[in-house]
């Protein structure tokens, strides 16, 4: 009885450590889930995100998504850590051309995956976030490029003619004087004419890169001198700075300001033009994010001129990608990121970017697809997107990209913000600039 | 005998020594050994994209010679000394005010926690939107009020104003609760006879209360000192070290350097100043306030 008894006991205790192998048995011939991992800002509201997570389900579960969610200020910090502590969390990263150029050395260049026939199918600029030093990091997924908004209504409230936004610079100030007003007569201006970033790294100096190449200059010259504080760069700075103190129809305020509060203050109606990011025409569009007198009034277009005689219009091209680390290369999971990549960029996804949160497509064969050229809600930015195109101006990038960054627009602040004279301010900033060039 | 005494003894004194091991060998990993590993670095040449070389105190030498140190150093001094100074004012006033018994004081004292407990991240972003030019509650308020004539863009005209009052609006509870916390422990037996001998209000706060309160304020002062001093988070919201670099306090030049400019070798070496500083500080500090209490006998 009592080894009856022990015999089942032993059985019983056999069971129990069996069964949970057994039960286990198919998942232990599973394969594990290829990882991913991502370093972008998202993922709620991020399109990309977005799709990498339906990747998810099309793979069936063999390749994981990890988001490393970052808000973008914090990649570059982010790429710049794990890069110098030899982490290799990172297998794609979010990336434009001044962290492609600083960061390089750290991704896997994938030439072979680019042949030149697929790159004549995108936007000439649309690879600069991707390509340094003779090769290709990645994939673009947007191009970036500054627009001329305007309000409609405020036009006919102004007695101006709604359908024709200013087209040069004595056109923009003759608009933007009369569109500032003190609307309720308490004796201050609650109706801004024009807006513009330049709070600083909002950032600052691509604001005065877009006035400086519509005047002609630029920032270094092909020997790689710093040429910004020539006259052009002067009357560039002059131009901003005669708008906010001499013709007083920008708010001092703008000083302050960054991209998501200049689209804040045109979108609640108190500002009447602004520059902005393609994102700019798609809050325009959006209930949630404009007042109900700014949807539907909006127009948009090309830069103004600074002199016509010059240039008609010049925006600062350029663009946003994924690239694909180094350390991918080293787990050898280089061709599944390829593949991930090439889903996330996809039309479908480049259309809803566009869509939803105005994000220009790289796809050059979009710009004249029916049905996004004919669609009134979209229409209007691609056609300005396309007419842009006509003025191409890439985007200053360089190596020390955050350096001269800051100490151009260290200075440009100290001018605007009437604390230097214009000049001066050029000149230190271009002796800053030299210096930092020169290396230590 | 002698050596069985010996062994006893000795055995009595590392008996310590063992105890703390763990708790020693711990904070060797999480801190010292970062720490050599900073001291490292700073002694290199360390930038992402180049090899590593050993460059000995030309880092430190550098900090010498560096024009934005020197104009950080004095940001930062001018930071810490308006915020520290506002701090302690205001938080002596506050605490005078919460030790008063009236109805609801439990209530007000937890309330008057709140802002301590918001996240740095968030008191920046609460005060950037406070600060908006064109939106902004605080020129709204004052504009109503007839305060302002036109709203004032206060983080490019006053930034190092704003700084502070958004970076003291956060930290204010903490020193207001170590100064409550004195206070408490003042006997109110000590106020009500010097009330029976006819000090008034301030007689009383400054023969009594101060002079008792020595140690708290010193105690205060310190870890305010160090506080602000380490001041990051409402700087990179607001005014990310502008505008023109006019709110450039150590800490974020120590940041910007590091991991915005990638010079790793030159960032470790300005976080050990910052270090340094802030123990000299503390040391001097200290030493002053005990020289003065030994001769006033306290």
């Amino acid at each position: 009885m009592r080894n009856r008894r022990r015999g089942q006991g032993v059985l019983l205790i056999i069971i129990v450590l069996v069964l949970p192998f057994a039960a286990g048995a198919p998942s232990l011939a599973q394969q594990p889930p290829l990882v991913l991992r991502v370093l972008d800002e998202g993922p709620i509201g991020n399109p990309w995100a977005k799709a990498a997570s339906e990747y998810e389900r099309v793979t069936n579960g063999r390749v994981r998504v990890e988001w490393i969610s970052s808000p973008w200020p914090g990649i570059q910090t982010r790429l710049a850590t794990a890069f110098a502590a030899g982490d290799t969390s990172i297998d794609i990263t979010k990336t434009w051309g001044g962290w492609t150029t600083e960061f390089w050395p750290f991704f896997h260049a994938i030439d072979d995956k680019w042949p030149a026939s697929q790159r004549n199918t995108l936007l000439t600029y649309a690879l600069h976030p991707v390509a340094a030093a003779g090769h290709i990091y990645g994939v673009p997924r947007h191009v970036t490029l500054y627009y001329f908004y305007w309000n409609k209504k405020m036009f006919q409230e102004a007695g101006l003619d709604p359908a024709r936004p200013p087209q040069t610079y004595e056109q923009l100030v003759a608009t933007c004087t009369k569109l500032t007003k003190d609307r309720d007569g308490d004796g201050r201006i609650d109706q801004w004419g024009y807006a513009e970033s330049m709070d600083v790294a909002s950032p600052m100096l691509n604001t005065f890169e877009r006035w400086l190449y519509r005047a002609g200059g630029d920032i270094l010259d092909s020997r790689g001198n710093p040429i910004f504080n020539d006259r052009r760069g002067l009357r560039a700075l002059q131009a901003i700075y005669d708008l906010i103190y001499t013709h007083k129809c920008i708010d001092p305020g703008a000083l302050q300001l960054g991209n998501p509060a200049t689209r804040q203050v045109f979108n609640a109606g108190r500002v009447a033009m602004m520059s902005m990011w393609g994102s700019g025409w798609a809050e325009a569009q959006d209930p949630t994010r404009a007042s109900k007198d700014v949807i539907g009034n909006v127009g948009v277009t090309i830069l103004p001129a600074l002199d016509p005689a010059i240039v008609r219009s010049a925006t600062i091209h350029g663009s946003e990608g994924y690239a694909i680390t180094k350390s991918a290369a080293q787990r050898g999971v280089v061709e599944e990121a390829w593949r991930l990549l090439q889903y996330m960029t996809s039309r479908a996804v480049q259309l809803e970017g566009l869509k939803t949160r105005g994000y220009m497509p790289p796809s050059l064969a979009l710009y004249a697809d029916p049905e996004l050229t004919r669609d009134p809600s979209l229409a209007p930015l691609m056609a300005a997107t396309a007419e842009a195109g006509r003025y191409p101006v890439k985007r200053f990038v360089w190596s020390e990209y955050p350096r001269l960054e800051d100490a151009i627009e260290s200075e440009l602040q100290a001018a605007l913000r009437g604390r230097k004279p214009l000049q001066a301010a050029l000149d230190a900033a271009a002796t800053a600039v030299a210096r930092i060039l020169k290396g230590p | 005998m002698e050596r069985a005494h010996t062994r006893r003894r000795l055995q009595t004194r590392a008996t310590p020594f063992f105890l703390l091991s763990p708790a020693l060998a711990l904070l060797i990993a999480v801190a010292g050994f970062p720490l050599i590993g900073a001291a490292r670095i700073s002694l290199l040449r360390l930038r992402l994209n180049a090899p590593e070389q050993f460059i000995g105190l030309e880092n430190y030498r550098r900090l010498f010679s560096d024009p934005k140190m020197l104009q950080s150093l004095g940001i930062t001094a001018m930071f810490v000394i308006g915020s520290v100074t506002a701090a302690v004012v205001l938080a002596y006033l506050l605490a005078l005010l919460l030790y008063q018994d009236f109805p609801g004081r439990r209530v007000v004292r937890t309330v008057v926690l709140i802002p301590w407990a918001l996240a740095p991240v968030v008191n920046g972003i609460m005060w950037k939107s406070m600060y908006a030019p064109n939106f902004g509650p605080l020129n709204d308020v004052l504009n109503r009020l007839g305060i302002l004539s036109q709203s004032v863009s206060w983080l490019v005209d006053y930034p190092m104003a704003s700084l502070i009052l958004a970076y003291l609006w956060k930290v204010l509870p903490f020193p207001t609760l170590i100064i409550l916390a004195g206070l408490e422990g003042i006997p109110r037996d000590l106020y009500e006879a010097a009330e029976v001998d006819g000090a008034g209000s301030l007689t009383r706060f400054r023969r009594i209360t101060l002079p008792l309160q020595r140690t708290i304020t010193l105690l205060t002062v310190i870890l305010m000192l160090v506080d602000a001093l380490h001041v990051f988070a409402v700087v990179d919201i607001l005014t990310r070290g502008g505008p023109a670099d006019r709110t450039m306090v150590l800490n974020y030049a120590i940041f910007r350097t590091a991991f915005r400019y990638l010079d790793f070798g030159y960032g470790a070496a300005m976080a050990f100043a910052l270090t340094a500083l802030v123990l000299v500080l503390t040391f001097v500090y200290i030493r002053a306030q005990s020289e003065a209490a030994l001769a006033t006998g306290r």
